[in-house]
């Protein structure tokens, strides 16, 4: 069993580098202001922006109960509410860093971020879900024999190799659009593509060191709370 | 699992690229001079403003008195003109309002239509469209009209009787028919008082619907529109008329091939360099999903409707294929564990793939779930999914747009993803290592022992 914390050491890190990007993003964004596209656009213009924003807040809650159903049943056996709570900041994470990619990069706002930021949320969704799965399984395995750490540090190594290198194909076939669309006149694609790759990305390196590691440490800190709170209340009885 | 036998495996390969063929090229026969459609091909994915290019189209609403309308009466005009574009199949469109002109400029996807050109499309939407049903073959006794009585029409298909109209009455449209039915033999349907269609009635309507055959497809949505929409205050001139190329600049269809067959190939590449026999099983599954995929994007059935292909339903495609990938990688990944283990071939492709399925499951139901939530919220308001989910998701909006076809796609991309590595691998793989010459462990990922 490897000690080596390869995965799971690396959140502070992650998480100082989007928290860079952010504020640069914030920065870009308070200079330039907000670039919305006012072309052709079906979702939008069709609907009015309110109205879009709140069918938005309406997907996100409605998500967000069907999802806390699922790990609830899913992973009921694991610490599922921290479970839940580390995927979900991880997936908000990912989105607000799309977010902020497009503000730098100056791509305008159209239906294409909307889809980008579906898009960018069911690949971490997926991710995540598959560490989560991979752990399960070790975990069964593994319960009297190694850390929480160490069994996620595996995890993560062995959910790592398919999803980097199906990740690498997909990011290839982006970037050969990316490069055709310069040759074939469709700049568009360019310019649509690119912050759709560095979305997945981030969200990729998000899901492999944020998720697990976050889920360690919230239910580290949920455990030594309810510690603290029994040992308080024997320590009244005494 | 019992083993599958060697035939089934090759029977299993061959539908798969016979599904592969028929969802990009399609089936049809004809019947004299009618064109019978089994299955549809790549050529019926229609394509969105931003890969496909579109038309403009400038409407006049043409007041009494050649006044400008109110701000009101143009956003009334906009919501009903987006019905009857709904019923149309053009879901990718814009319509901004001149507020001091009082002029409605409309940009929309190109509109392909044997029956009849986007130019008359777009003068029959423009008419004010007043629908009446009447008793008889006079308009002189109106049981409903678009504005009140009928609460929705459906179009529907048969093989028999080809395109027709289901209409829903209100309850008072229903007390209406009731009445005026009785004792009649035929009813007669009117636009702006032009007699479209007579149906012959063999007894009273009382069930508050009624079913109307109409002559072609578009005569039938182009009614139902009507109908769903109701009359406009004014009838819409046309003033210009312009095509416009893709948004997203010139060849972008020919970028996204090019993309597509590069992702599948390397694909096929890795899996089967990495992978070997399990992954050549993985390649034929994953040839089968992106078939799926392309069938989801078509309609594949001549009544389904197909999509409207934009850049975010590419995004879609992006993500249904890393899943696919992805699921073939684990399962591979696992039976070549399972073979450096000492487990012979057969316990190791059971095994294998028995381990990637909790979390083949797992993730489909995540996805799905959301898939399914963005069609319901960003859904087209009469959609198959839209109105299961009608109780639930309080958006009624007639808007099938980016999101809602984003959605559609990733949807029937993870279902057929999973289908496709879960079930059709497994029985290839199996039946790949019924044959001896295949039974080695090296083809396995593992080390010969012979």
């Amino acid at each position: 069993m490897t000690d080596k914390k390869v995965f799971t050491g690396k959140i502070k890190l992650v998480l100082l580098i989007s928290l860079a990007v952010a504020v640069v993003g914030a920065v870009v964004q308070l200079i330039f202001g907000f670039y919305a596209e006012s072309g052709h656009s079906s979702v939008i213009t069709s609907d009015s922006m309110g109205m879009f924003v709140l069918k938005c807040l309406y997907a996100v809650l409605i998500l967000a109960i069907l999802l806390f159903i699922y790990v609830w049943i899913r992973f009921n056996k694991l610490r599922w509410f921290s479970a839940f709570i580390s995927s979900a900041v991880t997936a908000l994470i990912a989105s607000a860093l799309l977010f902020f990619i497009y503000t730098i990069i100056r791509v305008p706002f159209s239906d294409f971020f909307f889809a980008s930021l579906a898009a960018v949320f069911c690949y971490t969704a997926y991710n995540v879900s598959m560490i989560f799965e991979k752990y399960r399984e070790r975990k069964v395995e593994l319960v009297d024999k190694a850390s929480k750490e160490e069994i996620m540090n595996l995890s993560i190594g062995q959910a790592f190799k398919p999803l980097l290198i199906s990740s690498c194909i997909i990011y290839l076939a982006a970037v050969v659009a990316i490069v055709v669309s310069l040759f074939t006149g469709s700049f568009g694609i360019a310019r649509y593509m690119l912050p759709l790759l560095l979305g997945l990305a981030v969200s990729f390196i998000l899901s492999i060191f944020v998720a697990g590691p976050l889920w360690i440490k919230i239910s580290r800190s949920s455990s030594s709370s309810s510690q603290k709170k029994s040992s308080g209340k024997n320590g009244k009885k005494k | 699992m019992k083993k599958a036998g060697k035939p089934i495996s090759i029977i299993v390969i061959l539908l798969v690229f016979a599904f592969t063929y028929f969802s990009v090229f399609g089936a049809d026969n004809y019947f004299g001079e009618k064109r019978i459609i089994y299955f549809k091909d790549y050529s019926d994915i229609r394509l969105g403003m931003d890969v496909g290019g579109g038309w403009q189209t400038v409407y006049t609403p043409e007041t009494e008195n050649g006044s400008v309308p109110t701000m009101e009466e143009l956003e009334n005009i906009k919501q009903k003109l987006m019905t009857r574009m709904q019923y149309l199949r053009l879901t990718d469109y814009d319509i901004s309002i001149n507020e001091e002109s009082g002029k409605l400029t409309v940009h929309h996807q190109n509109y392909d239509n044997n029956e009849i050109t986007v130019a008359e499309a777009f003068y029959d939407m423009g008419q004010t469209g007043l629908v009446q049903i009447c008793s008889g073959s006079t308009n002189t006794n109106v049981l409903a009209d678009s504005n009140g009585g009928i609460k929705r029409a459906d179009v529907m298909y048969d093989a028999v009787n080809g395109y027709y109209i289901r209409i829903y009455f209100t309850s008072a449209g229903s007390d209406a028919m009731a009445a005026g039915t009785n004792g009649v033999s035929s009813l007669s349907v009117w636009v702006d008082g032009q007699n479209v269609a007579s149906p012959s009635i063999s007894e009273a309507i009382t069930n508050g619907q009624i079913n109307i055959t109409m002559s072609s497809e578009y005569e039938a949505y182009h009614l139902a529109g009507l109908m769903n929409s109701g009359s406009l205050p004014y009838k819409l001139s046309t003033d210009t008329y312009d095509a416009f190329t893709p948004t997203m600049g010139d060849n972008v269809m020919l970028t996204l091939i090019i993309s597509a067959g590069m992702l599948l190939a390397a694909a096929i590449i890795v899996l089967i360099v990495k992978y070997k026999l399990p992954g050549i099983a993985a390649s034929i599954a994953l040839i089968g999903q992106a078939a799926g995929l392309m069938a989801v994007m078509t309609g594949f059935f001549s009544p389904v409707n197909s999509i409207t292909f934009t850049l975010p339903v590419a995004a879609a495609i992006l993500i249904s294929m890393f899943v696919g990938i992805s699921m073939a990688m684990a399962t591979a990944a696992n039976i070549k564990a399972e073979i450096n283990n000492d487990r012979t071939i057969d316990g190791a492709v059971i095994t294998g793939y028995q381990k990637t399925l909790p979390g083949l499951i797992g993730s489909t139901i995540v996805l799905a779930v959301i898939a399914i939530v963005l069609m319901g919220t960003f859904g087209f308001g009469h959609s198959f999914t839209a109105r299961i989910f009608s109780n639930i998701f309080f958006f009624g909006t007639p808007v099938e747009g980016h999101v809602y076809y984003f959605a559609y796609v990733l949807f029937g991309g993870v279902l057929f993803s999973a289908f496709m590595n879960a079930i059709v691998s497994r029985i290839i793989l199996r039946g790949l290592s019924g044959f001896k010459a295949l039974r080695r462990p090296s083809l396995y990922g593992g080390v010969n022992n012979d």
